[in-house]
């Protein structure tokens, strides 16, 4: 770390502390509050938003949007269901399974870390490609990325089951562990941001001809930064799976793409604390509007089944953002001071 | 001196075409380190083709290009810049949403391996740019932005500076503070370097080199010390059209 500034990371230690403090604060007012439904809302928050920060440390610092991210996402999620699903139960659902994954049966920790393994290895085999292509190239070819892996995910039948879908993945996560995974996502993501590669790979965002004739290798930090963002995408699909118990293929696709994406373009997509306060303002969105979709009564009016009035709600904010806000509400700025 | 070209940049026979339209033919240049060389020439003759020639933005057709005893011909730019090849370009190309500090900070880093932050400090010292600091380079005035570019290039310790046009837009008393700038650099004790600059201001090319190569339609017509090649008849023929006594 010696070609590290210290100044960099210094600012990045105080985002970490003043994000750590403000999600603590929300997740023990949540605690102390104790009510069933907001402590699942909360829970499902700080696990989305190790979602969108994974997704913010290639997006946010490469420019370079991606479609596929949600890919190894479903890869952790699979890993980490392989790894904790009890022996009998995958004897059940997945006769066809090789031996060496029927006996396994892990805990919390190795599954998160296996499902970042897996991903980091997924993200190797098609960065070394995807790296090097042209920015619009690179864009385009994550779209096919996602589709690829949404097809292995759905007829790779002995081991997930298909269309299907796994189930029976022991509860590993409560609103304690959701937030320890987000304190240390962001934490990992910042100190990405401070390093060496990161700041080589905002430069290569803004100019990518100057930041070559400075001595950067477009090839190399470009693939740094897919493995690091897909290896922590893996590891927020594995803590989402110990929580969500059972999941299918379509899980991993087109709609959860965008709902990560959209979250990312209104926080703000190159800035850590935008991707926090994006999976915040969704959320809020989505919770406030859930109950309105199936339907309500306003006085003598009765409103019918709304269904997709989340997303088309998500979709408007989009668009108002961009109109008036179109570096999101953060924009590149951080939390906790000036750079 | 020989000693200086031979560690500079030696440019032999390089030549480049576009689509048949030829951009540079059997060009040889040697900027040896801690001179000033201009390279003029009217538009469309070939200058910036051989700027990215050199710095490895475009590969070259024919001829070869050495640093140093190193034969960088072919190879990829960012590899041409940690072997000490630094450029700035005719419209500016800075990280405009990253700070003045994190764009020296990104050149630094691509070649140093410690004490990055004392670097960037006293380049920022150095180049008058310590109250922009963390001031987003996008937001900066245009001449401070000229500054940088050069600032950011010289974080990187070139053997050779390759400045294009680096006084475009900028007024009077800019230019001057441009033309001290880098008559500084190149004696500098620690940022010295041999320098390759292309400009319009054929007045301040002048002034500020030791030598020049002049280009006309992608070949070399004259070559030399200033004083010798304002009188030049090819210089002045490329220039104006017809035969003047002197090109200022």
């Amino acid at each position: 770390m010696s070609n590290w500034s210290r100044r960099r990371l210094a600012v990045s230690g105080r985002t970490w502390l003043v994000l750590s403090l403000l999600l603590l604060l929300a997740g023990g007012g949540v605690w102390l509050w104790d009510d069933a439904n907001l402590i699942r809302i909360a829970t499902n928050f700080f696990l989305l938003c190790t979602l969108v920060v994974s997704l913010q440390v290639f997006v946010g610092n490469s420019g370079i949007v991606s479609f596929g991210h949600v890919a190894f996402f479903g890869v952790g999620a699979y890993t980490a269901a392989l790894l904790t699903i009890p022996p009998n139960v995958k004897e059940r659902a997945l006769p066809m399974l090789p031996a060496i994954l029927m006996n396994l049966e892990t805990g919390l920790v190795t599954a998160t870390l296996g499902g970042a393994l897996v991903a980091f290895l997924v993200a190797l085999l098609t960065g070394l490609a995807l790296a090097r292509m042209q920015e619009q190239a690179m864009a385009m070819a994550t779209l096919a990325l996602l589709v690829m892996m949404h097809a292995i995910f759905s007829n790779w039948e002995t081991v997930t089951r298909g269309t299907i879908g796994l189930y029976g993945i022991p509860r590993g996560i409560n609103l304690w562990v959701a937030l320890s995974g987000i304190i240390i996502i962001i934490g990992l993501a910042l100190l990405f941001k401070a390093s060496p590669t990161g700041l080589h790979l905002q430069a290569s965002r803004e100019q990518p001809l100057a930041a070559q004739t400075i001595g950067i290798n477009l090839v190399r930090v470009r693939l740094i930064g897919w493995l690091v963002s897909g290896a922590l995408m893996g590891s927020a699909g594995a803590l989402w799976a110990q929580n969500i118990l059972a999941f299918g293929p379509d899980q991993f696709y087109f709609v959860e793409t965008f709902t990560v994406l959209s979250m990312l373009v209104i926080g703000g997509l190159g800035s850590v604390s935008g991707a926090v306060v994006g999976a915040a303002v969704v959320t809020g969105v989505s919770e406030m509007l859930r109950d309105l979709e199936g339907g309500f009564t306003l006085g003598p009016l009765s409103i019918p089944e709304l269904p997709g009035l989340v997303q088309l709600a998500v979709a408007v904010l989009i668009m108002i953002i961009l109109i008036y806000r179109p570096e999101g509400l953060l924009g590149q700025r951080e939390v906790g001071g000036k750079r | 001196m020989a000693e200086a070209a031979m560690s500079g940049l030696r440019a032999i026979n390089v030549s480049k075409s576009f689509s048949g339209l030829q951009a540079l033919l059997k060009v040889s240049l040697t900027v040896p380190v801690g001179t000033i060389w201009g390279l003029i020439g009217p538009n469309g003759s070939g200058k910036t083709t051989l700027l990215n020639v050199i710095s490895g933005v475009l590969p070259c057709d024919k001829g070869e290009i050495w640093l140093g005893d190193t034969n960088i011909t072919g190879l990829r730019s960012d590899r041409i810049a940690r072997l000490g090849i630094a450029r700035t370009f005719q419209t500016i190309r800075l990280f405009t949403h990253l700070t003045v500090a994190e764009n020296v900070e990104a050149g630094v880093m691509a070649v140093e391996t410690g004490g990055i932050d004392d670097r960037v400090t006293a380049l920022l010292d150095r180049f008058d740019l310590t109250q922009w600091r963390s001031t987003q380079a996008g937001a900066l005035p245009y001449g401070i932005q000229r500054r940088l570019e050069i600032a950011r290039a010289l974080g990187t310790r070139p053997k050779i500076l390759l400045l294009d046009e680096p006084a475009a837009g900028l007024n009077e008393t800019e230019s001057e503070e441009l033309l001290a700038m880098i008559h500084d650099v190149r004696d500098d004790a620690e940022y010295g370097c041999g320098m390759l600059i292309i400009d319009h201001d054929l007045r301040l090319i002048m002034r500020l080199c030791d030598q020049i190569h002049v280009l006309n339609e992608g070949r070399t017509i004259a070559e030399g010390a200033p004083q010798d090649v304002r009188q030049h008849p090819a210089v002045i023929e490329a220039y104006l059209g017809h035969q003047e006594q002197s090109l200022l």
